[in-house]
């Protein structure tokens, strides 16, 4: 048998058992109407037996819960959003740094798994592709990143590059893999390449 | 104790060694249980799914090829990497599930990147993460591991199989067969005169055109050199003081012939380039049109229908300009470069040699320099498109900007774009500002040395002054095209791409195709059913699961369920928009994929959700599927639809012009022409598609009256998000996820208090929200 899964991103149906969502304790928005909010003081992640996370709160259990970022390009850490095995929304969570060390860590985990978004730590070629247009060609791209060396097709700039606040750009590739680009913290090697290839200034964005 | 399990990839030990030497499914992921890039295989064979982990990263050992996967697919096995061998029997499994735990098996998308879950009697077991670039293989591994925990042989379309260019090697992108590396250009361009042909004439009296004109272009330095050779230096044997002015007279005369009729022949032979050109375009999209009209709805949903047009239009764009100004244009310029050589070398082979020193100085800066400027130029239209927008967002927002008070923040917006265009141009401008003069400096250079050369060829006496003179004038005839090499050889390129691609869209096959030999069925009776159908839209998300239901002749049929339930696709099956994946569909006891699909579609009639009308007079409208109908015909069925008095009162009764730039008819009006229209179509098998929506009582009651009187006699099959609109219906459907989970009347179902009776409680609950905030307001 299959054991110590992390089951970020197979919410699934709910098993049998699961819990009725009761109300969340700390509710900020309960009077106007918005999302439940989750008070961190008494929100802990646990990884159950069979690898699924489960989420405690002072009033209630959850299970298989499966996390999301609500602003994942412009605040990663913060507004997780959680929904139990069913599928219900359980509530948002303000920043993961709140959360016990062992929670947050989990919480980490599980978010990792869903955006494989990682961050490039250098470029180490970029290389012309597809004589179609010489003036436009389609860029492959060699990159190492914290999750260990990608390859991204980038059929065409304008697509295919986004500009994440200052100085940070989203590679998105034609099959849809990402990476979050910084070239200011890549090698000197890496900086001119992305110079060449990336005519683009960061202030514009 | 369940925090003890921590580890993301801990590792399924003990239970020995996984040996597979001939597994029946095989695909290679690429990245880890952790999510980091690496190499992962999913394997299944005996009787168990496994996933192997062998350090490296994808591919595994180079791709596997289309044809061998096909191949496999035959005998009914999923290969789609190189099984991992030897290796097998070397590397731990880290993870294992029999395949009779599975229940069933999907890929769960996630962020950039998918996962294969299987469900099990325990829950949802998570087997491999891909990144996004593999969820359709992994869709096809889903597809197959469930029919093999069901015991059926794993059965899929070869033509979702990931494709490879059969040359480089390199996977190719969905829905092109076209490797942009690998285009083979020249069976492009054969298939292109193909199309010139009809044109031949035409085209041979432009060639001709284009040679006489570039001749008579390398004319004038030529008659140049006579007369500063032969007359002003004398070396021709005349009578000085009249036959000089004469000869004189004479040549100059012919220098402004050949220049007249030069021009006039290059104005000849332009025409007919461009009459050739647009016609060649012409045939060509008549034939691209009618391909893209053959075409199964599946080609538009993959491909979607934006992206389409945009590719079709800009490939048409490209490759029209070059058929009618690129052709002329390129072939020009390299004729003249090559007479101008010839009539060169023909004056001084010394002098030719010094002219073409400068040119591979110019090729190189050629190839270097107009990438750059070029990239230069994209992003100044780049920044001006972004200008555009800006404008584009406030005017159209005008009121929200102003209801808001943002004016201040749309105009700094407006203002930091603004400034960007402004310091880009003058980029730009520097850069164009900088390459002419450098270019002219180069091929400038050449023409010093052509003097000084020329110079002490003179003092040598090996050549006269005139054959200087000629050669300055050829010098530019040549250094000229030279500048533009790199471009004119890219047009073209671009240009036999885009013909490649719209030949693409030519070659594409309907998937939806006619039987081989038809079965008619002239007048259909209207028994459906289906039997244990399948379907997806793209072959990792399965739509229905499973659907079987029989129809009896004048039966209506209504369907019920949460959008995305399935019901909108369960009637573009039944319509045979697309074929079911597995299963099938009879009509009248015939499968419908052997009905001649003229048959069919002539009896099938259809009242959509977004009542489409094209642009026409209402009679052309109500009389689209049969142009044919009489005046009284098209008067009838408006009656019958409760749309003829509002018709008759418009100002332009039935000649009324609609659709776009057309009169403004209501929701309930649109709908109820959209009604008309299958009225005079008549079909035997009716679909009604939330036919009522958004109207108020009055309207929804003619509608219902309408729609009382169309489904008289005809299986009909409805969907209605208000489940009012479905009382009509003798037994409705309940879906829910690609199954059907009730059946029966209204009354049956609300008995039965299940999915059903929950959904019309809570229509009840917001209809009596809704009646509130009506009051309320």
């Amino acid at each position: 048998m299959d054991t110590g899964e992390t089951a970020a991103g197979f919410g699934g149906p709910a098993p049998s058992g699961a819990p009725a969502p009761g109300p969340p304790e700390t509710d900020r928005n309960a009077g106007q109407g918005g999302p439940p909010f989750l008070d961190a003081v008494t929100v802990s992640l646990h990884r159950a037996a069979d690898g699924a996370l489960r989420l405690c709160t002072a009033a209630a259990t959850y299970l298989r819960v499966s996390c999301y970022r609500a602003f994942p390009l412009s605040a990663p850490e913060e507004w997780v959003v959680f929904f139990d095995g069913g599928g219900a929304h359980v509530g948002v969570l303000e920043a993961v740094a709140d959360l016990d060390e062992a929670s947050a860590a989990l919480c980490r985990e599980e978010l990792e798994l869903r955006y494989v978004v990682p961050l490039v730590r250098d470029v180490l070629a970029v290389r012309e592709e597809f004589a179609e247009n010489r003036w436009n060609p389609a860029l492959v791209w060699d990159v190492e990143t914290e999750r260990g060396p990608f390859r991204l097709h980038l059929p065409n700039l304008q697509d295919h590059v986004r500009p994440l606040g200052p100085g940070r750009l989203l590679l998105t590739d034609r099959d849809g893999r990402r990476c979050v680009l910084d070239p200011a913290a890549l090698s000197g090697h890496g900086r001119a390449l992305v110079a060449r290839h990336l005519w683009m200034d960061a202030e514009q964005g | 104790m369940a925090d003890a399990a921590v580890g993301s990839c801990a590792t399924e030990t003990g239970q020995g060694r996984a040996t597979l030497a001939e597994p029946t499914v095989c695909v290679a992921s690429d990245l880890t249980e952790a999510g980091r890039s690496g190499c992962r295989w999913l394997l299944v064979g005996d009787g168990e799914v496994r996933v192997l982990g062998v350090p490296g990263t994808w591919p595994p050992e180079g791709p596997p090829h289309g044809a061998e996967a096909e191949d496999a697919l035959r005998d009914g096995r999923l290969l789609l990497a190189p099984p991992p061998g030897a290796a097998a029997g070397v590397w731990e499994p880290i993870r294992r599930l029999p395949l009779s735990e599975v229940k069933g098996c999907r890929v769960e998308p996630l962020v950039a990147a998918g996962a294969l879950v299987a469900d099990t009697p325990g829950g949802p077991r998570l087997l491999i993460r891909f990144s996004s670039a593999l969820s359709g293989d992994f869709g096809l591994a889903a597809r197959a591991i469930e029919a093999l925990a069901r015991g059926e042989p794993v059965v899929l379309d070869p033509r979702d199989l990931p494709r490879y260019c059969p040359h480089c090697g390199r996977r190719l992108q969905a829905n092109t067969r076209v490797c942009p590396v690998c285009v083979h250009r020249g069976a492009v361009l054969r298939r292109l005169l193909a199309f010139a042909w009809p044109y031949r004439y035409r085209m041979a009296l432009a060639g001709a055109l284009m040679i006489l004109g570039t001749a008579l272009a390398v004319l004038p330095p030529k008659i140049m050199q006579w007369i500063t050779d032969g007359l002003l230096y004398g070396h021709w044997p005349l009578p000085r003081a009249y036959g000089s002015v004469a000869m004189l007279t004479l040549l100059v005369g012919a220098l402004l012939c050949t220049r007249l009729l030069g021009s006039a022949v290059s104005v000849w032979q332009e025409r007919t380039g461009i009459w050739v050109g647009a016609h060649i375009m012409g045939s060509l999209r008549d034939t691209l049109w009618r391909g893209l009209q053959g075409l199964s709805l599946a080609y538009f949903d993959k491909a979607q229908v934006g992206q389409i047009m945009q590719r079709i239009n800009g490939d048409t764009q490209r490759l029209q300009g070059f058929l009618t100004d690129g052709v002329q244009y390129v072939a020009g310029q390299v004729l003249q470069l090559l007479f101008a050589l010839i009539m060169m070398l023909g004056t001084s082979w010394q002098l030719t040699l010094v002219v073409l020193l400068p040119a591979p100085a110019l090729l190189i800066m050629s190839y270097l320099v107009w990438p750059r400027v070029i990239r230069y130029d994209r992003r100044l239209w780049q920044l001006f498109g972004r200008l555009n927008v800006v404008v584009n967002d406030a005017l159209s927002g005008i009121r929200v900007v102003k209801a808001f008070g943002q004016e201040p923040r749309e105009v700094s917006r407006f203002d930091q774009v603004s400034r960007g265009v402004v310091r880009q141009s003058v980029l730009t401008g520097n850069v164009w500002a900088t390459v002419f003069p450098i270019f002219g400096f180069v091929s400038g250079i050449g023409g010093l040395l052509v003097w000084y050369v020329g110079g002490l060829l003179i003092f040598h006496r090996a050549i006269e002054f005139g054959a200087i003179v000629a050669v300055t004038g050829y010098m530019g005839m040549l250094l000229g095209p030279l500048q533009w090499f790199s471009q004119l050889a890219n047009w073209t390129l671009t240009s036999l791409t885009s013909a490649e691609r719209i030949f693409e869209v030519l070659d594409t096959e309907p998937e939806v195709l006619e039987a081989q030999d038809p079965v008619d069925l002239a007048r259909i009776e209207g028994g459906i059913s289906l039997r244990d159908v399948h379907f997806g839209y793209a072959p990792h998300i399965p739509v229905l699961r499973g659907i079987t239901l029989d129809v009896r002749p004048g039966e209506m049929i209504g369907l019920v369920g949460a959008s995305g339930a399935g019901k909108s696709t369960l009637i573009n099956l039944i319509c045979r928009l697309y074929d079911p994946d597995s299963g099938a569909i009879t009509v009248d006891g015939t499968d419908l994929r052997r009905v001649r699909l003229e048959d069919l579609r002539r009896q099938f009639g259809v009242v959509l959700q977004d009542t489409f009308l094209f642009d026409g007079t209402v009679a052309e409208n109500i009389a689209y599927a049969r142009p044919e109908a009489s005046r009284p015909e098209i008067m009838r069925a408006a009656w019958i639809a409760n749309a003829h008095e509002f018709i008759v009162q418009l100002p332009d009764g039935y000649d009324t012009a609609i659709g776009e730039g057309g009169a403004r008819l209501s929701g309930g009006e649109r709908q109820r022409l959209a009604i008309a229209r299958a009225v005079l179509h008549d079909p035997r098998i009716l679909i009604l598609d939330e036919a009522t929506a958004s109207v108020d009582t009055e309207t929804e009651r003619k509608i219902q009256e309408a729609i009382g009187r169309l489904i008289r006699g005809r299986t009909t099959f409805a969907i209605a998000h208000r489940l009012s609109t479905l009382r009509h219906a003798d037994r409705l459907v309940v879906l829910d996820k690609g199954r059907i989970i009730e059946t029966g009347t209204h009354q049956e179902l609300m008995e039965h208090r299940g999915k059903y009776a929950q959904l019309v409680e809570a229509q009840r609950e917001s209809a009596r929200l809704q009646g509130e905030v009506g009051i309320g307001a």
